[in-house]
């Protein structure tokens, strides 16, 4: 999109996901995740993903808040300029129009209001990236708990008076969803790493950073953070056109992959 | 030639902020819908009380009345009789440059967007108005300007 903008990005000082996330881990709180804000407000999540609609609609909607979900730039754009959205979580990479292009329009129709990047790319100059378009914040994929309530509870009213039993009633269904998650995730993973073999057979390495990229998304937010550490470099290697390197890691992947399917769930 | 205005609460127009005297009123909304154009008029007036505010009803009436009074700040429909709001646009845009203006329409397909902000559209607000987003409106004129709408004292209310 070749628009010259009567626009300039906020001055808006980013939380450096990369950062924070590795601190959180070092302090030791990662396992700290049992803390559910009570909030009000409405979100608007703009995710391709079935898989992250689901596990951040599951994680959004156990707070209170109210959530409309579109899957794609174009549908985020119209949404954000016809509601009133307290805050939006823009996937980055989305087909028609990806969340980058959605954010910069928004920023020059005057659209002021918070625009959370949900992204797998957290390096320095990525996050200065959406800075520049126009994002407020980012948040690292695969989609952390406890991070993504700390950035819902900064934009949200604190709606403290929905009683215990419908806290208890939320975040039983939010279990269960999560469960679900786990166990599909499960099921496909042999599908999963039979296309990677194919993609590595094949020496496709496009097709291979795409099947890498998408387990990196997901697996850590379901119980196999190993494998999301794992995909990482695979997919740095293929993006440096270092393919022997990558054939290593990614041997080491699958071969984390396999013995996490043997583990009982 | 004068543009037929229907706003006789603009006879008492407030004092003008000292900084740009240029300016003959503050907004110019230029919309067929009466309905919209109260409603918006409203809307604005409840951020900074004592706004001017001319209204006319088409594009030929929106483009004398912009050249005759200047204002800071011109909400165009896209959807009007004669010239529409984006046509209104570019011929204002050739001459100025630093005009401040605001394409609003019913549908906010993204379409419509590209074409507004290509036509060199500083905002794009969908009805039925938002609140929040006539916020954002004015907090980009203030920042993109570095002039209130309002004078200091006539200011924001709370809320």
């Amino acid at each position: 999109v070749d628009i010259e903008l009567h626009y300039d990005p906020p001055e808006v000082p980013m939380i450096d996901d990369a950062r924070a996330f590795v601190i959180e881990r070092e302090a030791g709180l990662q396992d700290e995740v049992h803390w559910v804000p009570t909030l009000r407000g409405k979100v608007l999540l703009a995710e391709d993903g079935p898989h992250n609609q689901r596990l951040i609609g599951a994680l959004v909607e156990a707070t209170g808040a109210r959530l409309t979900i579109v899957d794609h730039g174009e549908a985020a754009l119209e949404a954000a300029l016809e509601g009133d959205h307290d805050l939006v979580l823009m996937d980055i990479q989305m087909p028609v129009m990806d969340g980058m292009t959605a954010t910069r329009l928004l920023r020059a129709a005057c659209y002021a209001g918070p625009v959370v990047a949900l992204t797998a790319n957290v390096m320095r100059a990525d996050l200065e990236k959406y800075r520049k378009a126009g994002c407020t914040d980012a948040l690292g994929k695969p989609i952390d708990r406890r991070r993504l309530y700390n950035v819902l509870a900064r934009y949200l009213r604190s709606g403290d008076d929905g009683g215990d039993a419908i806290a208890e009633q939320t975040e039983d269904k939010m279990n269960a969803v999560l469960q679900r998650l786990a166990v599909e995730f499960r099921a496909e993973l042999p599908a999963r790493i039979a296309s990677i073999e194919q993609a590595l057979a094949r020496r496709d390495w496009q097709g291979l950073r795409s099947q890498v990229h998408t387990l990196k998304g997901v697996a850590g937010s379901v119980g196999f953070p190993e494998l999301t550490r794992l995909a990482q470099p695979v997919e740095a290697s293929i993006a440096a056109a270092r393919h022997t390197e990558a054939e290593l890691q990614c041997a080491m992947l699958l071969e984390a992959a396999r013995l996490g399917l043997k583990e009982p769930a | 030639m004068t543009p037929a205005t229907d706003t006789p609460s603009e006879a008492a127009v407030p004092q003008l902020p000292a900084a740009a005297p240029e300016h003959a009123c503050d907004v110019l909304i230029a919309d067929d819908s009466t309905h919209s154009r109260e409603i918006l008029t409203n809307l604005l007036r409840s951020h900074a009380m004592d706004l001017s505010v001319r209204q006319v009803r088409d594009g030929s009436e929106a483009l004398s009345a912009f050249w005759e009074h200047k204002p800071r700040v011109t909400f165009l429909d896209i959807d009007m009789p004669g010239q529409d709001g984006l046509s209104v646009l570019q011929t204002i845009r050739r001459k100025r440059r630093d005009a401040f203006i605001v394409i609003v329409s019913g549908h906010s397909s993204a379409e419509n967007v590209r074409q507004a902000l290509s036509a060199g559209a500083n905002g794009f607000i969908v009805k039925p108005f938002k609140p929040q987003r006539i916020i954002d409106v004015l907090e980009r004129y203030r920042s993109v300007t570095g002039h209130r709408l309002v004078a200091s004292d006539g200011a924001l209310r709370p809320g």
